[in-house]
This record gives structure tokens, C-alpha cells and sequence, in this order.
């Protein structure tokens, strides 16, 4: 027993020892740990791959987190506009309803998503030149990061105005202590860039590389910078040697643009790709929500009355001019469809329009409809536009593109450009631009004659409203044309709710249209959003836009 | 019925362990073979002469033992060598006796003083509570026992002084309170987080089982924590659990069944009512009504199953049992070598909501063996393994990727989107949804959340007496938890439109292991009057963390929830893995002289790995002295039995930051798409600190410990000061910096405040009672702001705080309002406001201008102001003890005070983005008709009134509440030992059972900070219990 016990007390005394040598083990061993998921800073930037894999977290967007991104979530935001209307008391319609403030928490995040894009570009930029590679294809990259930064500050620009221009990685004292750069600065820089850019970038791309930058698309908004600065001359060349490349074309179909069928479109110059993806993190989430409730969709904006009115008749004049239109039948008589085909390719029309095989019933009498206004459909008037009706899936998990440029903006913005520097209009320029965008084979709408600048103006700006709606351009118009304030500050209507307007029991306008809402966009405040409060609580430098 | 096991046969289960679990073959030990050669007998009585029933018996040093019967009487044969009887009973203390020449030997033993809470327990060991001199507040089992939490950390709160422990949620599974000690000592990312200890092990107070500790010790300053240096800062807790005692086996059942209730929701109006209100809305916004009158009667009357009235949230938190019930079964005896304690204990917890519920197993097994003279053994495990389930929204935008506990709380969220109006379910059997919320669609859906978490908690500890001063030990831990989560969102049909499919599985799987390794080396020495304690050790933990997860959809069916029943085509999978270190050298050296001068100095030197190699020590020391007045010969103050005082210093780490702060990280997954395809991307994201180093808290002490009245009144007084500088805080960067920022040592806060404990105890007769008051006071100021002036914080997008040098931490800010503008004519005599106000809109308050004075504009530069704290200035509780023959009655109050609240979103106001329904208190409100500038609400609108951040919503905050109540009946002993147990005792046990606040009503006002969007009341329990003693 006795031996047994010292057996037991040695273990222990051996156990005892390990364990403090362990302990007293002088090797810091246990405290040196470096992540083991992810790259360090310091072997990166070593390869090709590697540039590569940067490029793509350049053009990255939907895997920030951060949903309020120009480029994501475009049409959401920029079709604030007389087309369509979304909540009231929502605070994305206060964009453009004279309740803006500046801690709207929207126009924050906008402009936080706008520096995390550029800074990300400014990193790729600043460290591609340590990765040994072929200089033409670096060039190429590094020209896909400055479009992206000169995107940013297009819409910096056009909704803040003067606005902080970082072109280097800053430091935080930096971050927090800069000041604003004039919108005409910032313009010239991106200008300049994205000259230089479109220098470097291919005309076209293979299939396996669709989705990245193109000459054209540097160029297009080269153009949409010189427009926003109303240099037409600059802007009408930019726009031709775009027309000049020879490898875009109007497509002759319309609908399926917007569709995932149609997104490889020669028309389509930039889109923001999209996958079917579950769990939504790389798919596009515009058909969820503007489909209609019915279809599993949110129904998140609809479309006013203003822009229906809109689109003319098929013989080619506007509704109030043309013979054909009957406002009691206002789609279609004797079984022809008498309005614009893109209306019906746009518009879930109330009591016209079916959407999978459903006839669209918006009406708010028709309380057994799920698609009734004004809770469920907003204004009456569903969006079929960019909502796949042969999608079966979870519309969530959709995988569509969303189209930034378009040719057919090129032709017009180009026509536009051609217009307002003063050059002669002629018919030809005309059949090169406008009358391809409406002559297309799924629109065919007849062609424009109209050669007199000032009655071809309203024309062809009404053209690029039906043509481009939801598509993230009315808003920027209609700030550059500088008619905000017009066509923003008014009473919204939907659509028609009474035959009678004498005896509805809705508010209505004269005609029976369902009143809406009433904006009042403020023409000393609102042409500019405000800089966020939460920015000027930390950066002293900065300015806040007046009326804020 | 157990009191003749005899003591080979507790030692066989003892020696069973060994073998099987711990491995080490145990040779020492085998049935006495020595030939008896006389019988000796006797009676074993206690201190008061009563006579002692199941007493060991043993000759020292051999296995040869017995127990004293029922009338405490003894008979045990020895061998012609033996010289010693030991004589050991639960609570008392071991006594000896030499046997000489006696055959009769009848022996009083003495309690064990230092069970009676004399003895406290502190880091590294355990401390004389009169030799104390830091501010170390402990609470024992007896506190706790028959407490119906379910987590432990709902038992902090009025309990000792300094420590707040609000609780938010009332969630099975997820219903811990969130401890602070002393106040929030630091606005850091480090976390808030006391330092928890189980057993001498880091671990969480989560998942122990209330009913197997011992007693929960709170190192509240720097002279009690400072041993433990970089981990320290926010307090230390030490959680003990039971450990066998000499003497025969005992076994004791706890349990209780009872149930649970909100402790306030919210009332909702009918849809009638909500049909006129939102329609009232939307008129205040120049917008048409949405429901006819038509259509307002049909609700009303009812006459229209298609028109009905649900009150969709109350729904969904009555659907569920709310039963809660507990069962506890453990054994503990020992020998003069051998002791141990065996627990098993059961939890279930029946959520308010269906198909919520929480079950948790815990198994605690401590052994103590004296291996030999000087060489002692100590095995502890505590075994877990907790299981919840909860429901799963089906769809709607939350719906895909829910993959984290809190679910059944976004159905709260769920219920709170769809209005009264829409009836659950339509009479044909199609539910009713809005935006896809339904509440009840979720219940009755397939898809569900689980999580079954495991946690293994073991050390061996040897200890070796290497001379009777001199001691060392080495400890090794082991500490495991695995987390195994399952998330399906099954496909549902909501009617013949709408499905929501497909089905969607996703598994994570995480694994936590630490290691820590330890050796201690003890010095104990009295010299003359002077008395000499040190402890030096070192040691090492090393912690790894591992997680992976996987998904797949497009499930055949909503029973087949199995990984490879998916489709293989949709998988989707990810991994991590971290690890960090700690290594570190810590002392403590005691002086006293007489008992009367008392010195104490602690110090760590620790390592981590989460800081760099220049900056990755740190050296926390501290002193404290106490000196015990009432021993002086001068001290002639008869009322007065014991007086100490005391002083303390010293200085605490806090590293609990991520594991790589500093390292420069390129973040992966910024992916992209080219030509339809997936291609993974890289950024850099985050701006790296690479100069980071340790958040420091210093804490001053000063503190006096009375007795008085014989003994009947003591009291403990505490002030405190507690700076805490180079505050781990990411500073904020304009967002035009286009990363995110790394923790910098940036600030300095102060934490001073006052805390009081008095025990009053006494009887009359039979009636003997304990009264115990406490009251904590704590002050917050942000001392320094690494110079920045003022940081201002949007919260959830809901509302501001700041915090500026001279005010408290996260304070409330914005607006002051002065009622709601009644009319134009008001809003035309008024200061400018920002935005632009109709009548019925909240007034803010012009302060100041540009020139120091108002200047008839409000706007954000001059007119924002501090509104208020959501941290208590005071916290206060006490306990009363009543017992009278056998019936017993406790109660716990608890409190705080100096407080206020927010309530924001569609919990505060109607309407609100997402919200829609109404509660009742939200019906005061402005309107045409009635255009009160007084009312409780502003007018209704579609939207957020609080979106300018405002004082409108906040709200005072205290309470004072009946945290637990307790009235136990234990049958007479004569009439127990009759069915052969030694305890029968029926109790009620209720928590949170009654609330004096002015707080929102519907809300707990503990949600000070307003429940998040995802909302579970906190609850009370009401129980029925037993406790058995075999």
C-alpha cells in the first residue's frame, strides 16, 4: 500500500511539474496569432489574381451591407420624380417634397455609400502598380476604377453639389477636417478621368467578361458630366464618338431589356449584374419591390398619372392633340391599342393589364382584390417595367440586371446636345438618334419631323421620360433642365377612380383621377440635398447647403 | 435510509470516477484487512448538547470508519494500533480525538464558522472576511436557492451593492441581464463585461446551474480584481460551485413548476378604433382616408367575418403555455479523504409563443481526494447542454436569412406590421398578411430556429503541502463550447396566390476551446504577531474558436430539415477560425500585525496576443490597507463590536476587443459578377490602429466595515472613484473616409459613487428576522475625449446621444420640446423651427444662437441639448427575512433611480414606418378637434415624429420592483423522519411579481432604451416548489 501511494504521489508530483513547466514555457508562441481568414495587408498586392480579386471588390456593391448605393438601388431612388410617387410620409419622397432635413438618414447613407465606392477605387489605384504584370491590362484596370470613382461623383455632384473630392487614401484627421471641392472642379477632374479612361478601356468585352466597364460607358458619362455643365459642343462630340464606335445598337425589342432574357443587349452599355442567388445577397431586388401584391411583390412605388398621361398615340401626337384618344377608353379602342406600345410594356394598367394571366384590379371599391389602392397599389397605376411576368421564383432572388447606360440615351442625350449648342437640326440627324429609339420594332412609333429647336425641345425631353422611366435619368433632368420646381410642386394624382368626379366618393381632381398627395418642392432649397448633419458634427470644414 | 452506507462503499463510487474518467489508476487504497481487536462506542453531540444523527466516524489515517445513528450514538471496531478518531459532519468542523485507553468516547464538535459566510472567496483563493481589505461583496447559495431564474445572472439584481443587472427579454434561452459593476466605467468596444470565473475557469454565467453553486463572489475594486489584471476592468464575478463536506451521503431534491407572465404589454385598440385613427392620419397629411364608414361598422359590429378585429401581438404572446419548472437531484457526502459533490439538474421553459421553448441539462461532479498527507486532488466538471427552439418568420423581408437566435422575436415584429384589421386567417383558411407579416402564418409554418449548445467546464487541480507554510499547486482547464444551430424556413402556402418557397436549410456550427494552464505558489507564516501571506503563480490560456456553416434549399418537403436533402446545386458554405492568448505572472503579498494593521499588494503582468508585440504588456498593480480600530486597546465604544476601515488602489486591464485589431486585414467576399458568374473580390474595408494598446481603469476605494448592537447591525460602507482612461473607442470617422475605423485608445471616464449595506438580524422568541437594506450611488462623467470636443451618435437611426467632456456617458441628445404647437397662430409666434411644422407638431425649444442668446431660430448648431441618461444615478434593493417556527418568508426588492428611458419607432408612435397598430396610451393625442398642445402624442402622420431627436420621448426611468418573493412551510422534522427524509419543505416562489413605475405603459421599465424592434416582454414566474432532503 505504502508503495502504491508513493506511486500516486510521484504521478502527481510529475503531473505538478508539467504543468508548470508548461507554464513557465518562456516562448511568447501562444500570444503571436494572425488572422487565419484573411488576407493581410502585407502579402497582398503580389499577384495578378490578386489585382484581379481588388478590381472586383472595386466594382462590388451588393456585399457592403449597404442597400442605399446609387448604382444598386438606382431606379429606387432616382425615380422620386413626377413619375412616380411612393409613400407619403415616407422619407424617400421627402427627397423631392420640401421636407427634407438634414438627418435624413436615406441621404446619409447615399452619401456615405458614395465615399465607401470611391475610397475603395482610390486603394485599387494607388497599390495596382506594385503587382507585376503587363502594363496594357493594368492600365485597363486602373481605368475601371477611375469610372467608378468619377460615377460617385456624378451623383455627388448632381445632389450635393459642392462636395468633398478625395482622389488618395486619406488619413482619419484627414477624413474629418476636409472641406468641399466646387461641383465644377470635381466636373473637370471626372471629365479628364474619364477621357483618360475610356483611352485604356476596350469597345468590347467576351462573354465571360460582360458586366465590366467599356469605352462607351466612360464616354457616356463624360457626356452627362458636360451636360450637367451645359457644355453641348463638348457633350455632342463625346456622344458621337460613342455612335462612332459602331459597336452599339438599338435593339429591336423593349421589354425584355429590363428582363434577365435581354440583359446582354449590344443596347445595354453599363449594367449593374445581378444573379439568382438564395438569400437575395447577389440578386436584384427591384421586381420584389415593384411587383404587385398579388404576384409576391411590395408594390413600393406607383406610377402617377402625370407620367401616363404622358405617352402619346400611336399617330405619333400627344393625347390632348390626337384624334384617337378617348379618356373613357384611354388603351384601347375597337380592340386596337392606341397608346405608345411602351406603356403597355411599362404600366400594370387598373382593369386593363394582366399580370400572370390576373387582370390588374386596383380600384379601392374592389375590396376582394389584393392589389386594390390606395394600401396595396399606390396610385393604381402597378409597375410591370423590370418585373419578370415568366419569373416563377421568389422574386427576391431574381437575377436581372439593372441597366445604368443605355444607347438609346446616348442618342438622345446626343440629339439633345446638338440641339442647345445651336447646330442645325436636320431630318437625318433625327432618323440617327430619336427615331431609332421610337422606331424600334417592338415600339415602332412614327417617326419625328419636328426640326424647329424650341417645339422639337418638348419632344424629345418627353421622349427620353417614357423611353428611360425608372431607369434612374427623370430626376436628373429635371434638376439640369432646371424645372424642379415646376413639376415637383404640385398635387399627385393617381389613377381614375370616378366616372363622375361630381358624385366620387374620393377626393378626386375635375376628371376623377385619385388625388394623391401634395409636394411642395422648395425651389431655393431643395435642386440640392443637404450634407448630412452627423458630417458636419465631425468635420468643422464642412458647409451645409442652404435652406438646411 | 443512506445513513448506514457504509464508507467503502461512497469511496467505491469515488474510485469508480477515477478509473473511468480521470484515468489515473488509484492504487492507494483497499478494504481494511487489519484484525479488530476492541470495540469502541460513543455519542457525538453538537454545540448546543443536541444529540447528532449521521456524524463520520474514522480511525485517522486507515479507511476503517462508521456513522452515528439516529440517537448520534456510534459503535466502531479498531485495530490494537490505532491512536486517533476523526469526527466530521457537514458544516462542522473536523475534530480529533485521541483514542488513549478509552472504549468510550463521547465528543461535542464546534461549526464551521467559516461556512457561515466568515469566509470569503477572492481571486486565487480565499480570504478571512475580517482580514478583507479591498471591496469584495459575496452571496451565497441560501440567496438563491428556489429562485425560479433561469439564468444566473437574474440573480444579481438588488442583491449586492454596485451592481445593476437590468434584464430586457423574457426569451427562453436568451433572457440574460446584462451585469454592470460600478457603474459603466468606459464607453469602449471593449466591452462592459464583468470578468466571470467559474471554478477558477473564464467562462459565462449563461448556462450554470443555479442550484450547484456555492456562493457568487463580486470583485468590485481594484485591490480584489487587479490579480487579474487585463481582464478586470469591468469587476470580476466568481462563481463557486458546491463541493462535498465530511460526512455521510446526503441527497436533496429542489423542485418547482410554475409559469410565467409579461410584466407589462402592450394594450391595442380594437380595428375599429384603429381604422378611424389611421384614417385620421392620413387626413393630417392631406391624403384621403383609406377606410369608408362603411366599412368602419362592419369592424365594429362584426357582422362580416371577412372585417374582423385581431390584436395580432397579444395573439402571438398568449399562444404559447408560458410553463416553466425545474427538478434538481444531487448527492454529496465524503470521508475524512474523499469528498464529492454529484448534481444533475433539469430546466424547461415553455415560451409565451408556440414552439418556443428552452430545456436545459446540467450535471455538475466535484471530487476532493487527499491522495496524501500532503498532496490533495481536486476534479471538477460541469457538463450543459442547453436546447432551444423558436419559431421562424416564413417570409417577408426578414424571412431568407434568418440564421440567429431572436426569431421568434421578429414575429413580435411581424405581428406589430399587420394591422387589427386583417384577421389572422380568413374564414377560408387563407391567412391574412401584410408585406408578407404573419405572425400566425410563422406558428403555423414549419420553419423553426434551434440551438443546441454544449458546454464541458473541467480542471484537476493538485495541490502539494511541501512543508506546512509552503504550497504549491497547478491547475489544468479545459473549458468547450459548441454551438449547433439549425435555421429552416419552410415552404408555406399563405393562400392559392402566394407560397413561399422554396425551402431553405442553413447549419452553423461553432467550436470554442480554452485552454489555461496554472501554477500557484503559497507561503503562509506567523511569525509572533506578524502574520505573512504570498502567492505567486503564472498562467496561460490559449483560446481557439471555430465556425463553419452551410446551406442548401429546394427541400422536397418541409419534414425532410437534413442538410443532404437539399438540393446540392444550392450550397453555400463558410469557415473561420480565430485563436488568441494570454499569458501572465501574478502575486499577492499580505502583512498583518495583530490582526489589527492589515497590508495587502497585488500585481499581474499580462500578455495578449490581441495587442502588438511593443504594446502587448501590460502591468497592473495594487495596494490596499485596512486597519481594524475596535482591536485597539484605546477604542472604548461599548455599542460598537468591530470597526475597520479601509483604503485600496490599484490599477485593471481591459482587452476583450476582437482578436486582430491591429493587423492590416483585407476584407474578402467583395464579390462581383462577370458574365453571369461569381468572381471573388478583395477590399480593404477597415482602417487598422496599428498602435493599439490597453484600456487602463484605476479605481480608488475607501470603505468601513461596523458591527454593532451585539453583533445585530453591521454595516459596509464604500466610496469609490474609478477612472478609466485610454478607452478602446472608435472614434468617429466622416463617412467621406470610406472605411470603417479600428478601436483607438481615445477618452477618459469617471465613475465615483457611494454604496451601503446594513444587516439587521435578531428574534423574539421563535420569530427571528434579517433585514437588509442597500442603496449604491454611482456618477458618470466623460473626463476626456482623446480631444475631440463632442461625438455625437445616431443611434438605430432613431435617436442621438452624445458625449462630451463634463456630461454622462451616451447621453440623450437633442431637441427640448415644450408640448406640441396647438395651432398655426402658435407655430407663427414661435421660434423658427427646422423642418416644416403643422399644428400638432412637437415644439423644440429655442436655447441659443449664435450670439448666446436665442435667436429665434431652432437649429441643430445652437439648440441641441443634453436630455438625459439611460444609465441609473442609483440602484437599490434589500431583503427581508422572516422565519417563525416552520414557516419562512423572504422577499427581494430591488430598484434604480436617477433615470431615463426612450421609447422610439412604432413602439412610441402609431404609423411609423414598418408600425402600424395603436395602444391605447397613444390615443391622448393632438387633433383638429381637439387641439391640446399638452396631449401625450403629437398629430398623427404616416412617419416618425422622433426622427428629429427630441426630449418628446424620453421618459424617467425608475422603479422600484418585488424582485422575488418567497413563503416556504417545512413539515415538523418529527413528522419528515418519519417517511425516512431528514427535509420536506413546500414553498411559493414568484419573480419580478409586482413594479412601481411611471414608465410607458406596455413596456418593463427596464427597457429603458426601448425595446428593439424585435420585442419579447420580460417576465415574471410564479412557482410551486419542494425541497427534499433524504
Amino acid at each position: 500500500m505504502k508503495t502504491k501511494n508513493n506511486i500516486l504521489i510521484n504521478g502527481g508530483r510529475i503531473v505538478l511539474l508539467a504543468l508548470g513547466v508548461l507554464s513557465w514555457n518562456c516562448s511568447d508562441d501562444v500570444l503571436n496569432n494572425e488572422p487565419l481568414d484573411r488576407i493581410s495587408e502585407g502579402t497582398f498586392w503580389s499577384s495578378e489574381a490578386e489585382a484581379q480579386m481588388a478590381l472586383a471588390g472595386v466594382y462590388s456593391h451588393t456585399s457592403t451591407g449597404n442597400e442605399r448605393d446609387f448604382l444598386s438601388y438606382i431606379a429606387t431612388f432616382f425615380e422620386k420624380s413626377d413619375n412616380v410617387f411612393t409613400l407619403a410620409g415616407e422619407i424617400r419622397e421627402s427627397f423631392i417634397d420640401g421636407k427634407n432635413t438634414a438627418i435624413n438618414g436615406i441621404i446619409e447613407q447615399m452619401w456615405a455609400s458614395c465615399y465607401t465606392r470611391i475610397a475603395k477605387a482610390n486603394y485599387f489605384i494607388e497599390n495596382i502598380d506594385k503587382v507585376n504584370m503587363d502594363e496594357a491590362e493594368r492600365n485597363e484596370m486602373k481605368a475601371e476604377a477611375r469610372f467608378i470613382r468619377s460615377v460617385y461623383y456624378f451623383y455627388l455632384t448632381t445632389h450635393w453639389g459642392d462636395a468633398p473630392l478625395v482622389t488618395k487614401m486619406l488619413k482619419l484627421s484627414e477624413a474629418n477636417s476636409i472641406s468641399r471641392t466646387p461641383k465644377a472642379k470635381i466636373a473637370e477632374f471626372a471629365i479628364s478621368e474619364l477621357t483618360e479612361a475610356a483611352a485604356h478601356l476596350p469597345a468590347t468585352r467576351p462573354g465571360a467578361e460582360f458586366g465590366r466597364v467599356v469605352k462607351a460607358a466612360a464616354l457616356a458619362f463624360k457626356g452627362r458630366f458636360q451636360m450637367a455643365k451645359e457644355d453641348w459642343a463638348g457633350a455632342a462630340a463625346t456622344y458621337k464618338s460613342i455612335i462612332d464606335l459602331g459597336v452599339h445598337a438599338i435593339d429591336p425589342q423593349y421589354e425584355e431589356l429590363f428582363l434577365e432574357v435581354g440583359e446582354r443587349s449590344s443596347e445595354i452599355i453599363f449594367s449593374i449584374q445581378y444573379i439568382p442567388a438564395v438569400g437575395g445577397k447577389y440578386s436584384s431586388q427591384v421586381p420584389y419591390r415593384w411587383a404587385p401584391y398579388t404576384a409576391g411583390g411590395v408594390s413600393q412605388i406607383g406610377f402617377l398619372n402625370d407620367l401616363v398621361e404622358s405617352y402619346e398615340c400611336i399617330d405619333g401626337l400627344p393625347i390632348d392633340e390626337s384624334p384617337m384618344y378617348d379618356p373613357q377608353n384611354p388603351y384601347e379602342a375597337n380592340g386596337v391599342r392606341y397608346r405608345d406600345p411602351r406603356l403597355y410594356y411599362t404600366v400594370l394598367l387598373p382593369n386593363y393589364s394582366t399580370f400572370k394571366g390576373k387582370k390588374y384590379v386596383s380600384h379601392p371599391d374592389s375590396t376582394s382584390s389584393p392589389d386594390r389602392m390606395p394600401q396595396y397599389s399606390l396610385t393604381g397605376y402597378g409597375v410591370l417595367k423590370f418585373v419578370d411576368e415568366n419569373y416563377s421564383g421568389d422574386f427576391r432572388t431574381y437575377g436581372g440586371d439593372t441597366p445604368i447606360i443605355r444607347y438609346a440615351e446616348v442618342l438622345l442625350s446626343y440629339l439633345e446636345s446638338m440641339l442647345e449648342s445651336g447646330q442645325p437640326i436636320t431630318q437625318q440627324l433625327l432618323d440617327e438618334t430619336i427615331n431609332l429609339v421610337r422606331g424600334r420594332a417592338a415600339v415602332n412609333m412614327p417617326p419625328v419631323t419636328e426640326t424647329d429647336p424650341a417645339s422639337l425641345r418638348p419632344i424629345l425631353r418627353n421622349e427620353r421620360r417614357v423611353e428611360l422611366v425608372l431607369e434612374g435619368v427623370r430626376l436628373w433632368d429635371l434638376l439640369r433642365w432646371n424645372v424642379a420646381h415646376i413639376n415637383l410642386d404640385r398635387r399627385v394624382y393617381g389613377a381614375k377612380v370616378c366616372p363622375d368626379p361630381s358624385d366620387c366618393g374620393y377626393q378626386v381632381d375635375e376628371e376623377g383621377y385619385f388625388f394623391l398627395y401634395e409636394r411642395n418642392f422648395r425651389e431655393a432649397v431643395d435642386y440640392h440635398w443637404p450634407i448630412p448633419q452627423r458630417e458636419l458634427d465631425i468635420n468643422k470644414s464642412l458647409t451645409q447647403n442652404p435652406g438646411y | 435510509m443512506f445513513k448506514n452506507l457504509h464508507y467503502e462503499r461512497s469511496s467505491l463510487g469515488v474510485r469508480l470516477f477515477f478509473y473511468l474518467v480521470i484515468l489515473v489508476p488509484l492504487l492507494g487504497y483497499s478494504h481494511p484487512g487489519q484484525a479488530q481487536e476492541r470495540i469502541i462506542t460513543g455519542k457525538v453531540t453538537d454545540e448546543g448538547g443536541e444529540l447528532l444523527p449521521g456524524v463520520n466516524v474514522l480511525v485517522k489515517g486507515t479507511a476503517n470508519g462508521t456513522v452515528t445513528d439516529a440517537s448520534g450514538a456510534y459503535q466502531l471496531g479498531v485495530s490494537g494500533g490505532a491512536e486517533t478518531l476523526v469526527f466530521s459532519f457537514v458544516g462542522y468542523l473536523s475534530t480529533e480525538v485521541q483514542i488513549g485507553g478509552r472504549s468510550s468516547i463521547d465528543v461535542s464538535i464546534e461549526p464551521d464558522v467559516q461556512l457561515l459566510g466568515e469566509v470569503v472567496v477572492v481571486g486565487y483563493g480565499t480570504q478571512k472576511k475580517t482580514n478583507i481589505t479591498g471591496s469584495v461583496a459575496q452571496f451565497e447559495s441560501k440567496q438563491i436557492e428556489n429562485r425560479p431564474v433561469t439564468n444566473v445572472t437574474q440573480l444579481f439584481a438588488g442583491q449586492i451593492t454596485g451592481v445593476s443587472a437590468p434584464q430586457i427579454s423574457g426569451e427562453p434561452g436568451a433572457d440574460a441581464a446584462s451585469i454592470l459593476i460600478r457603474g459603466r466605467g468606459t464607453f469602449s468596444g471593449a466591452g462592459t463585461e464583468a470578468f466571470v470565473l467559474v471554478d477558477g475557469l473564464p467562462s459565462s454565467l449563461d448556462n450554470i446551474d443555479p442550484n450547484s453553486i456555492a456562493s457568487i463572489s463580486v470583485l468590485k475594486d481594484a485591490a480584489s480584481a487587479s490579480i487579474y489584471g487585463a481582464r478586470a476592468a469591468n469587476g470580476v464575478i466568481l462563481v463557486t460551485t458546491k463541493r462535498g463536506r465530511t460526512g455521510g451521503l446526503r441527497v436533496n431534491y429542489n423542485g418547482y413548476v410554475g409559469v410565467q407572465k409579461p410584466t407589462a404589454f402592450p394594450d391595442y385598440v380594437p380595428s375599429w378604433e384603429y381604422a378611424t385613427l389611421y384614417n385620421e392620419a392620413l387626413l393630417n397629411m392631406g391624403q384621403q382616408p383609406l377606410y369608408s364608414d362603411a366599412e368602419i361598422q362592419k369592424y365594429r359590429d362584426g357582422s362580416d367575418p371577412s372585417y374582423g378585429n385581431a390584436n395580432h401581438p397579444k395573439e402571438l404572446f398568449t399562444s404559447g403555455s408560458g410553463l416553466q419548472s425545474s427538478h434538481n437531484l444531487n448527492f454529496s457526502g465524503g470521508s475524512e479523504n474523499t469528498k464529492y459533490f454529484a448534481s444533475l439538474s433539469y430546466l424547461n421553459q415553455e415560451g409565451l409563443v408556440r414552439r418556443n421553448e428552452f430545456d436545459r441539462y446540467t450535471l455538475t461532479f466535484n471530487v476532493d481526494q487527499k491522495v496524501s498527507k500532503n498532496l490533495n486532488l481536486g476534479v471538477n466538471i460541469i457538463g450543459i447542454k442547453g436546447f432551444s427552439t423558436e419559431p421562424v418568420p416564413t417570409a417577408g423581408p426578414f424571412g431568407a436569412n434568418a440564421s440567429v437566435a431572436g426569431t421568434v422575436r421578429m414575429l413580435y415584429q411581424m405581428a406589430n406590421l399587420l394591422r387589427p384589421t386583417i384577421p389572422g386567417r380568413y374564414p377560408d383558411g387563407s391567412y391574412g398578411y401584410d408585406g408578407f407579416n404573419s405572425s400566425l402564418a410563422a406558428l403555423d409554418s414549419k420553419s423553426f430556429h434551434s440551438e443546441n449548445k454544449h458546454d464541458l467546464i473541467g480542471s484537476i487541480n493538485l495541490g502539494w503541502d511541501i512543508t506546512p507554510a509552503l504550497k504549491i499547486s497547478g491547475k489544468a482547464g479545459y473549458v468547450y463550447n459548441q454551438g449547433y444551430f439549425k435555421t429552416f424556413n419552410a415552404t408555406f402556402k399563405y393562400n392559392e396566390n402566394l407560397t413561399q418557397g422554396p425551402a431553405w436549410l442553413r447549419e452553423d456550427i461553432s467550436n470554442y476551446t480554452s485552454v489555461t494552464l496554472q501554477s500557484l505558489i503559497e507561503y503562509t507564516r506567523k511569525f509572533g504577531d506578524h502574520s505573512v501571506y504570498a502567492l505567486g503563480g503564472i498562467s496561460q490560456q490559449s483560446d481557439q474558436s471555430i465556425r463553419h456553416n452551410v446551406s442548401r434549399s429546394d427541400f422536397p418537403s418541409n419534414e425532410t430539415t437534413v442538410l443532404n436533402a437539399g438540393s446540392a446545386a444550392t450550397v453555400q458554405n463558410g469557415g473561420t477560425i480565430e485563436e488568441w492568448g494570454l499569458r501572465s505572472y501574478f502575486g499577492r503579498v499580505q502583512y498583518s500585525f495583530k490582526d489589527k494593521y492589515l497590508f495587502e499588494a497585488n500585481a499581474r503582468y499580462d500578455g495578449s496576443s490581441r495587442f502588438p508585440v511593443t504594446k502587448r504588456y501590460g502591468f497592473f498593480p495594487s495596494f490596499s490597507a485596512a486597519w481594524r480600530v475596535s482591536e485597539e486597546p484605546f477604542f472604548e465604544v461599548p455599542w460598537i463590536d468591530d470597526l475597520k476601515l479601509r483604503a485600496s488602489w490599484g490599477e485593471l486591464g481591459n482587452q476583450n476587443i476582437g482578436n486582430y485589431p491591429y493587423q492590416n486585414i483585407i476584407s474578402l467576399g467583395q464579390n462581383y459578377i462577370y458574365g453571369g458568374v461569381l468572381v471573388p473580390g478583395a477590399a480593404l474595408t477597415n482602417l487598422p490602429n496599428s498602435e493599439i494598446s490597453w484600456e487602463t481603469t484605476r479605481i480608488t476605494d475607501i470603505g468601513m466595515d461596523v458591527s454593532l448592537l451585539k453583533n445585530k447591525l453591521s454595516l459596509e460602507i464604500d466610496y469609490f472613484s474609478k477612472k478609466t482612461s485610454d478607452i478602446l473607442y472608435t472614434v468617429p470617422a466622416s463617412h467621406v473616409l470610406g472605411l470603417s475605423t479600428s478601436l483607438q485608445n481615445a477618452g477618459a471616464v469617471l465613475n465615483e459613487g457611494w454604496e451601503f449595506l446594513a444587516t439587521y438580524r435578531d428574534n423574539i422568541g421563535d420569530f427571528s428576522y434579517t433585514i437588509a437594506p442597500n442603496f449604491s450611488s454611482v456618477r458618470t462623467e466623460v473626463l476626456d475625449l482623446a480631444g475631440v470636443d463632442r461625438i455625437i451618435t445616431l443611434v438605430a437611426n432613431d435617436y442621438y446621444t452624445i458625449m462630451t467632456p463634463g456630461e454622462a456617458m451616451e447621453a440623450f441628445y437633442g431637441y427640448k420640446t415644450d408640448g406640441l404647437f396647438a395651432n398655426q397662430n402658435d407655430i407663427d409666434n414661435y421660434a423658427t423651427q427646422p423642418g416644416a411644422p403643422r399644428p400638432g407638431d412637437i415644439k423644440f425649444v429655442d436655447i441659443s444662437g449664435p450670439n448666446g442668446v436665442p435667436d429665434g431660430a431652432v437649429d441643430a448648431e445652437y439648440d441641441r441639448t443634453v436630455l438625459g441618461s439611460h444609465f441609473p444615478k442609483f440602484t437599490f434593493g434589500g431583503t427581508i427575512d422572516l422565519q417563525y417556527k416552520n414557516f419562512d418568508f423572504s422577499v427581494l426588492l430591488q430598484g434604480v433611480g436617477g433615470v431615463q428611458g426612450i421609447l422610439r419607432r412604432w413602439r412610441a408612435q402609431p404609423f411609423d414606418d414598418g408600425g402600424v397598430n395603436v395602444q391605447r396610451w397613444q390615443t391622448d393625442r393632438w387633433t383638429q378637434e381637439n387641439p391640446n398642445p399638452d396631449a401625450r402624442m403629437p398629430r398623427y402622420t404616416i412617419g416618425w415624429h422622433g426622427g428629429v431627436a427630441n426630449d418628446f420621448w424620453v421618459i424617467d426611468a425608475s422603479y422600484l420592483r418585488v424582485k422575488n418573493l418567497q413563503v416556504g412551510y417545512s413539515i415538523p422534522a418529527a413528522v419528515v423522519n418519519r417517511i425516512g427524509l431528514s427535509r420536506l419543505r413546500l414553498y411559493f416562489s414568484g419573480s419580478n411579481l409586482l413594479t412601481f413605475s411611471d414608465y410607458y405603459e406596455g413596456y418593463d421599465p427596464d427597457q429603458r432604451l426601448s425595446p428593439d424592434a424585435r420585442f419579447y416582454p420580460v417576465t415574471g414566474v410564479y412557482t410551486l416548489g419542494v425541497n427534499l432532503g433524504f
